[in-house]
């Protein structure tokens, strides 16, 4: 067997994508017979496909080209050769996933060759003569030739027992009774033959008797015996026993005659059997010879039993005989019956047992409509399902592998190494989901004294969704370099990203820079939850959320990525506290489907802010678990916490002393210390100024604080506000004010303009649509929303219609342009032409350019064939019905030839003509009396 | 001679009534202004009621032009008979499609101040305008997305030009539709100034029914309405640019 040559199969395909699923499908016929699993199956076409994707993608890239595809079918293994004229690829570096390298290339080519590597027992690559090899083995167990065997006896075999037995039963009995009436009948009959026949011959020679003669006797019994040949001897003996006549002996007449040994000589008219050596078996019968009622003498008639043996024995052979022949024919009808209705049930079984092999393609003839197609239907219905659900199963592997693989991924670009960053500690959590989540975060230096942190959350699960996250995390790298504005950084890295991620997949970002020096924290999101900002001193929590859209959406045409998002600016006080987070944490579930949701969160911040980050990170982490119990998290968790460690004063006089003590101790030049610093040389001196009027404490700013002012509302406040609107929508940010302050919560009407603003609930409509949103609205209150609806509806209907009719009229415009362009022209010129001078001229040019078409060259031909006619006509009109339009005069240019003509000197022109009437004449008085009137 | 182009990539935000009452300001404090409509409605034109001259359009395409001295000092140039479909496709057809604007217009001599009313769209009259002035003068409308438009504004006429290796200054942000009742307008302006400092000018033009009524009288609004808000505005806002431009 092994020894069998191997099958060989070339293919040759177009290398192109649209060719894959076609690849596919001939490979999978060429592997149709080979012992694999399905699964195994699925996996190699797997392995193929994404080599041909290779191909195609890497090595065709700048071209076209074919691929082809050798498979080598040995019993033991399957040698797949992929080959391609294409670009060279440089297999051993790509040894193991190198992820930055998928992300310059974008592509998860890579990915594939670990994919075909996992699938396949040995993967080469060759290059020679400009033709590269990728060969793939892939072992098989040899395979096993499928044999059916029924289990035990089968039915088919167990009916023709039972029925071929009951035939022989019932053969046999029939055989059995007919035998026996048989050989009653031919006894029967025998037995009455003989009697008359001794009858007869007894009246004969009685007659014979009685007269003497003996002679006669003795001839009328040897005829008796030649005449019955049944009859085995014969004789006639006298009253005193003395013999008559005997047909075998005549010899013994008168001398006595002795009886067989058992026969009883007084019994006449009966058979007596006895066995006698000479005569063999033999019937014996005794007849009394009467005439005239006196008792003549006897004869012994000796009838062979052999011949009637002989009878019954030709009447047995021949019943037997018949008996067989019904046997066979019985056996014959078992045998077609058990054919015919045992044959369904048989081939049922077969097709059962192949499918129950593994072998799904197997289907059940179904003909007719008796028990066994509908046995048959079912089952093909039930190969069915369990086919597709085989093929789910195969996907749902395909599908884990994939997550892993993402899994693996995201888990390398996580960072593993918390940075450290002057005055601020930092704590991060991250806990995944079963599958892949999409989270991820990140942090970059953008230079040595700011840090970016970025909180990220895609939209997409597994291998497409961290690739998303490796392009991001490359962006994030190459873009927040130097950079020290997050909405920009965000706006390059969705430039970097946009094309690549794939439609309806998006991610949120919250990116934020920690500004060491100047102690401040910008910060940009890109659609992601909003950060929350825990202030020390009033125990308050703010979200803050600055606007911004989701990366990878594909925008409309006048929306920019870059002008939606915004950054904002903070500075932290001591201990003052961030959380940047995703939905993950909010959005857990416990079992009575209960989100943790942002109030609990608020409580625990408020409670747990005292906690250095570390601790508070875990300790949140411990809550959330605490609170889901045991149901399963179906999202990544990721948390990000930050806190301020140091009083800006102390750093900044910290700062300021050592850039003092640089100078003034360690002889360092005062520009190089300024650089160093990052202050200008003049604050340098003013500094120095103060400090040796003042010592130390001249080096602080008089108005040092942290700039903390922060222009939105805590969130229990934004909250309360939101319930001020839920019971009073018709309430505006003066009344909201008013009722907030009776609550003891103290802000602006500016500040509750801003936050109603900021909330999209600054116009009575806009809290009218919330409310009824929400839940209850009154009905007068219904009302009115309706009817503001109705409006605003109406002013969308007049701009739609603005603009249709807009778009209309700009296509007939288009349209007519040219037709009404030189219609106008060509009929001025038909006016002009017969007044001008005698010639056709004119009617001969319109003639012929009613003929031609539109365009540019013609219609300024036209035009200034028709001013020139123009000028001819007026100049031949009277003078005075020249009209000057009122004050306005005009200079015309000296003709010139082309653009680049003379210069008009537009002075002198104007200096030739009229002076117009002069509107305001004295510019002075008017300056005059209008500062005066509006002074007043 | 300075030439400043009105400009904003958006509607409706005063730049033709600021290029005619501007021009107009400075005619009467005795500049010799050019007034150039280069939007295919011709709104200034309109304004001035010069309807069917001979204008910017003849002039690219058949090298005529009529040249109104409409006030004492001020010329207008109208945006022209010839379609303006016309221009844009005759202008795209030459090979170097930014310059032929700014060679017939370099023609021009014997003015001071060159005031050109821009369209809002980006086409490619436009481009050929940014190739001839080195001043631009944008007024930003009070209302929402002021701020953006202003700055996509600012920053395409960035890319054009430095593409182009032209200097062009920003001679100004003009508020307009300045509405002193409203929050917004302030909110607006305070951010507008937060953002472009001393770029934006401290006259900012009001809210005005007169300047409207002046456009349909063919008047300025120093001739309609000579002591309303909307005249006192643009005067005063007229001698700080004109204070900008002579330093
Ligand atoms: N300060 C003002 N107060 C009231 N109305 C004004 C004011 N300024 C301009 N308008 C009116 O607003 C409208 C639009 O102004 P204008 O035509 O100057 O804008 P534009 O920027 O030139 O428009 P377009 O972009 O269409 O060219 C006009 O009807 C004008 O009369
Ligand atoms: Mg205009």
């Amino acid at each position: 067997m092994a020894f069998r040559k191997p099958i060989e199969i070339f293919m040759s395909f177009v290398a192109d994508e649209n060719m894959l699923e076609d690849i596919r499908r001939s490979v999978k016929d060429a592997i149709v017979d080979v012992n694999v699993s399905n699964k195994e199956r699925n996996g190699i076409l797997l392995a193929v496909e994404e080599a041909c994707t290779n191909v195609i993608r890497h090595a065709y890239l700048y071209g076209p080209g074919t691929i082809r595809i050798k498979l080598k079918i040995f019993p033991d293994k399957i040698v797949f050769s992929i080959y391609d004229k294409g670009r060279r690829f440089d297999f051993n570096r790509a040894d193991s996933p190198n992820l930055d390298r998928y992300i310059k290339t974008g592509r998860k080519g890579g990915l594939g060759l670990y994919l075909i590597r996992k699938i396949m027992d040995s993967v080469d690559y060759f290059s020679r003569d400009g033709e590269n090899e990728l060969r793939m083995v892939k072992k098989v167990p040899p395979k096993k030739p499928i044999i059916l065997k029924p289990r035990g006896t089968s039915i088919r075999l167990k009916f023709a027992m039972w029925a071929s037995l009951v035939v022989f039963v019932i053969v046999g009995v029939i055989f059995f009774y007919y035998n026996g009436r048989n050989a009653d009948s031919i006894k029967e009959r025998f037995f009455s033959e003989a009697r008359n026949f001794a009858n007869t011959t007894t009246l004969n020679s009685a007659d014979k008797m009685v007269v003497g003669n003996e002679l006669e006797l003795s001839a009328l019994v040897s005829l008796a015996l030649q005449g019955n040949p049944n009859l085995k001897y014969i004789t006639v003996v006298d009253r005193n026993g003395l013999i008559w006549a005997d047909a075998l002996r005549p010899q013994s007449i008168l001398s006595p005659y002795s009886y067989p040994p058992t026969i009883d000589s007084a019994i006449t008219d009966t058979f007596q059997y006895y066995e006698s050596e000479e005569y063999g078996n033999i019937y014996h019968l005794i007849t009394d010879m009467v005439q005239n009622n006196k008792k003549l003498g006897k004869i012994n008639f000796g009838f062979s039993q052999a011949v009637l043996s002989n009878q019954l024995i030709k009447a047995r052979n021949v019943l037997l005989v018949i008996a067989f022949l019904g046997l066979i024919v019985g056996l014959g009808a078992v045998y077609l019956l058990s054919y015919y209705f045992v044959k369904p049930i048989q081939k049922l079984t077969e097709g059962v047992l192949k499918i129950g092999q593994g072998n799904l393609e197997e289907t059940l003839p179904v003909d007719g409509s008796d028990e066994f197609s509908e046995i048959a239907r079912a089952f093909n219905e039930i190969t069915l399902k369990f086919k597709s659900a085989q093929a789910n199963i195969v996907e749902q592997e395909r599908l884990q592998k994939e997550m892993q693989v993402a899994q693996d991924i995201q888990h390398a670009l996580l960072p593993s190494r918390f940075p450290e960053i002057e005055g601020y500690e930092l704590a991060a959590i991250y806990r995944a989901a079963k599958d892949v989540g999409g989270d991820y975060f990140d942090f970059v230096w953008i230079d040595e004294h700011s840090l970016g942190i970025a909180v990220a959350d895609v939209s997409g699960k597994g291998v497409p969704g961290s690739l998303v996250m490796t392009m991001i995390r490359t962006a994030l790298r190459l873009e927040a370099r130097d950079n020290h504005s997050p909405n920009d950084i965000l706006a390059k890295v969705n430039d970097f990203v946009a094309e690549d991620v794939k439609k309806g997949m998006f991610i949120t970002i919250f990116f934020m820079i920690l500004d060491s020096k100047n102690r401040q924290i910008s910060f940009a999101s890109a659609g992601h939850n909003p950060m929350i900002l825990y202030r020390k001193d009033t125990a308050k929590c703010y979200f803050l959320n600055p606007k911004g859209m989701p990366l990878g959406l594909t925008l409309p045409d006048d929306v920019s990525f870059g002008g939606s998002i915004q950054t904002d600016k903070l500075k932290l006080k001591k201990d003052d506290m961030l959380v940047v987070y995703t939905d993950g944490i909010t959005e857990a579930m416990n079992n009575r489907s209960e989100q943790y949701g942002n109030d609990r969160l608020i409580n625990f911040i408020k409670e747990n802010a005292h906690l250095s980050p570390e601790e508070f990170a875990t300790a949140l982490d411990k809550d959330i678990v605490q609170f889901t119990g045991n149901a399963p998290q179906n999202d990544d968790i990721t948390l990000v916490v930050i806190k301020e460690k140091i009083m800006v004063d102390e750093l900044i006089l910290e700062k300021r002393k050592r850039l003092l003590k640089m100078v003034e101790d360690e002889g360092m030049s005062a520009e190089e210390a300024c650089k160093k610093v990052g202050v200008s040389l003049a604050s340098f001196y003013k500094y120095r100024k103060r400090w040796k009027e003042h010592g130390d404490s001249g080096l602080l700013n008089k108005r040092l604080r942290a700039e903390a002012s922060i222009k939105i509302l805590p969130y229990n406040t934004r909250k309360m506000i939101l319930e001020i609107i839920r019971q009073n929508p018709e309430f505006g940010a003066t009344r909201i004010q008013k009722t907030l302050a009776k609550r003891g919560e103290n802000y602006s009407v500016g500040n509750i303009y801003d936050e109603l603003v900021n909330m999209r609930l600054n116009t009575r409509r806009r809290r009218l649509a919330y409310v009824e949103r929400v839940g209850k609205l009154k009905p007068e209150q219904k009302e009115i929303l309706e009817k503001e609806m109705l409006r605003e509806e109406r002013k969308r209907l007049d701009r739609m219609q603005y603009t249709e009719d807009l778009k209309k009229n700009i296509e007939s415009r288009e349209v007519k342009r040219i037709t009404r362009e030189t219609g106008r022209i060509i009929s001025q010129l038909k006016q002009i032409g017969p007044a001008v001078s005698g010639n056709d001229i004119y009617n001969e040019i319109a003639k012929e350019l009613e003929e031609l078409e539109g365009g540019k060259e013609i219609a300024c031909m036209l035009q200034s064939v028709v001013s020139k006619m123009n000028e001819g006509l007026t100049s031949k009109k009277d003078e005075t019905s020249k009209q000057e339009p009122g004050y306005k005069q005009i200079i015309k240019p000296i003709k010139a030839d082309g653009i680049s003509g003379k210069k008009i000197d537009i002075r002198e022109k104007a200096i030739k003509g009229n002076s117009p009437k002069n509107v305001l004449s004295d510019f002075k008085e008017y300056e005059k009396r209008l500062t005066e009137k509006f002074n007043k | 001679m300075h030439k400043i182009a009105v400009t904003a990539f958006k509607g409706g935000t005063g730049k033709t009534t600021t290029a005619i009452n501007f021009a107009h300001a400075l005619a009467m404090m005795g500049r010799k202004t050019l007034l150039i409509d280069c939007d295919a409605q011709g709104s200034t034109s309109l304004a001035f009621d010069l309807n069917g001259a001979q204008g910017l359009s003849d002039l690219l395409l058949c090298d005529k032009v009529d040249i109104y001295n409409i006030r004492p000092d001020l010329y207008l140039v109208g945006s022209g008979k010839s379609d303006i479909y016309m221009v844009e496709r005759y202008l795209a057809q030459q090979p170097e499609s930014e310059y032929p604007l700014a060679m017939a217009l370099n023609r021009f001599t014997g003015i001071e101040i060159i005031i050109l009313d821009c369209s809002p769209s980006i086409n490619v009259i436009n481009s050929n305008i940014l190739y001839y002035i080195d001043k631009v003068l944008l007024p930003v409308s009070m209302d929402y997305f002021a701020l953006e438009g202003a700055a996509l504004t600012l920053k395409i006429i960035d890319e054009v030009t430095s593409e182009m290796g032209r200097d062009i200054k920003l001679l100004g942000i003009l508020p307009t539709f300045f509405d002193v009742r409203t929050r917004i307008s302030k909110k607006i302006l305070s951010n507008l100034k937060e953002r472009y400092d001393e770029k934006v000018f401290t006259t900012a033009i009001r809210v005005n029914t007169q300047i409207k009524e002046s456009q349909m009288n063919n008047k300025t609004i120093f001739e309609y309405a000579p002591y309303s808000n909307g005249a006192y505005d643009y005067y005063h806002f007229s001698k700080e640019a004109l204070e900008r431009l002579d330093r």
